[in-house]
């Protein structure tokens, strides 16, 4: 999946989506003279769109991002919830050739007890492979299986592939429902100790 | 190998104390310490705001002088000893801007954001080493291992450091 595209919002438009935010109750307070707001469309959804507001005058900068259709506004809060919320709302277009980016971004948002999935497309662009030792970038690149999506006789989109999550690469069927419910099958550990230093995701996506 | 259960991704959030008592209960251990008292005094008489907000990732943030935010994800909350250092790393910021240490305006030079901004960090740094060098002390929090939360949140160095200067006093 490309990097998500942002697009900044001028002045006007986002004081509109501040000024809407700042009326919800369990509003996160944003001043309009230090926040940049900018939206995404995602292609699986046709009403809802990403709005990401970043606080500049914080260090680190603060942001939280929402989906919104312009009158609602969900959170993502790194649960599945959100996500969720909004496939049922407006329901979620998937097909073969967008299930592998839908996963990007939910995995991309959504987190474990122990952390990030990551869905490896690439054994080759594993984010932090330099920081493994060279036994286990061996081992990542012997284990890792190539990425194949089909569709099964009740519309389910079953992903087969590798993910790292909680130090270990295991490879599994991810099946995503049309209304875009993820579950994983036929989970078979690979690798284990394979620990990176950061969140895969605090490397940009790395495949385009 | 085989620890980690995929499907153990989408387990509901762990069920936790309401937002008013896991501040409550922040704010008393706080005491125990005395930069930490002085942290509880400062809430007090500037009826600082406290919340807890839903955030992908573990979060503190002032909006604004009088109200500060701690976030984390449900799927994944942070310990409470690091709620506790969180909470007092944002309200040394809280403390900064009250007394006037405020981050530089967004069109200031460079040079300005640089200095500005690196010393209330470190600023803020060197009070959440002080906090959890004083609770890590007591027997009472034995169990938060107050030192280790220190450094699992990136401030290695720093409580290194901290420790090396108190060790000279």
């Amino acid at each position: 999946m490309p990097q998500l595209q942002w697009t900044r919002l001028g002045r006007e438009q986002a004081h509109k989506v501040l000024e809407q935010l700042s009326t919800r109750r369990d509003a996160v307070v944003f001043s309009k003279d230090v926040t940049e707001v900018s939206s995404c469309h995602l292609p699986f959804y046709t009403n809802y769109w990403l709005f990401r507001l970043v606080n500049y005058a914080t260090m680190p900068t603060f942001s939280l991002t929402y989906f919104s259709d312009g009158t609602d506004y969900i959170c993502l809060d790194g649960t599945a919830n959100p996500v969720y919320t909004v496939n049922e709302k407006s329901p979620i277009q998937l097909t073969e050739k967008n299930v592998l980016q839908y996963l990007e971004f939910f995995f991309g948002n959504v987190q474990g007890s122990e952390g990030d999935v990551f869905l490896i497309k690439d054994p080759a662009r594993v984010p932090f492979m330099s920081a493994l030792n060279p036994a286990q970038q061996q081992g990542v690149t012997a284990n890792v299986k190539p990425v194949t999506v089909v569709t099964d006789s009740t519309q389910n989109f079953r992903v087969r592939g590798t993910l790292y999550y909680g130090g270990e690469l295991i490879t599994s069927t991810v099946v995503v429902t049309p209304a875009g419910k993820i579950t994983f099958q036929d989970q078979i550990p690979v690798l284990s100790g394979v620990y990176l230093p950061e969140s895969p995701y605090s490397e940009a996506w790395l495949e385009g | 190998m085989g620890q980690s259960n995929l499907n153990d991704f989408f387990k509901p959030g762990q069920i936790l104390p309401s937002h008013v008592v896991m501040i409550k209960k922040a704010l008393e251990i706080l005491e125990h310490s005395p930069h930490g008292q002085q942290l509880v005094n400062f809430v007090e008489k500037k009826g600082i705001t406290i919340k807890i907000m839903p955030t992908p990732q573990p979060e503190a943030y002032l909006p604004e002088k009088n109200l500060v935010y701690i976030g984390f994800n449900k799927n994944k909350p942070v310990s409470p000893s690091c709620f506790v250092l969180m909470l007092a790393g944002v309200l040394r910021e809280a403390q900064q801007e009250a007394a006037g240490i405020k981050h530089p305006r967004l069109h200031a030079p460079l040079s300005e954001h640089v200095e500005v901004s690196m010393a209330k960090h470190e600023d803020k740094v060197w009070y959440m080493c002080a906090v959890a060098t004083e609770l890590n002390d007591q027997v009472t929090f034995t169990e938060y291992k107050f030192l280790d939360e220190i450094r699992k949140m990136g401030h290695n160095e720093a409580i290194d450091l901290y420790i090396e200067q108190e060790r000279k006093k």
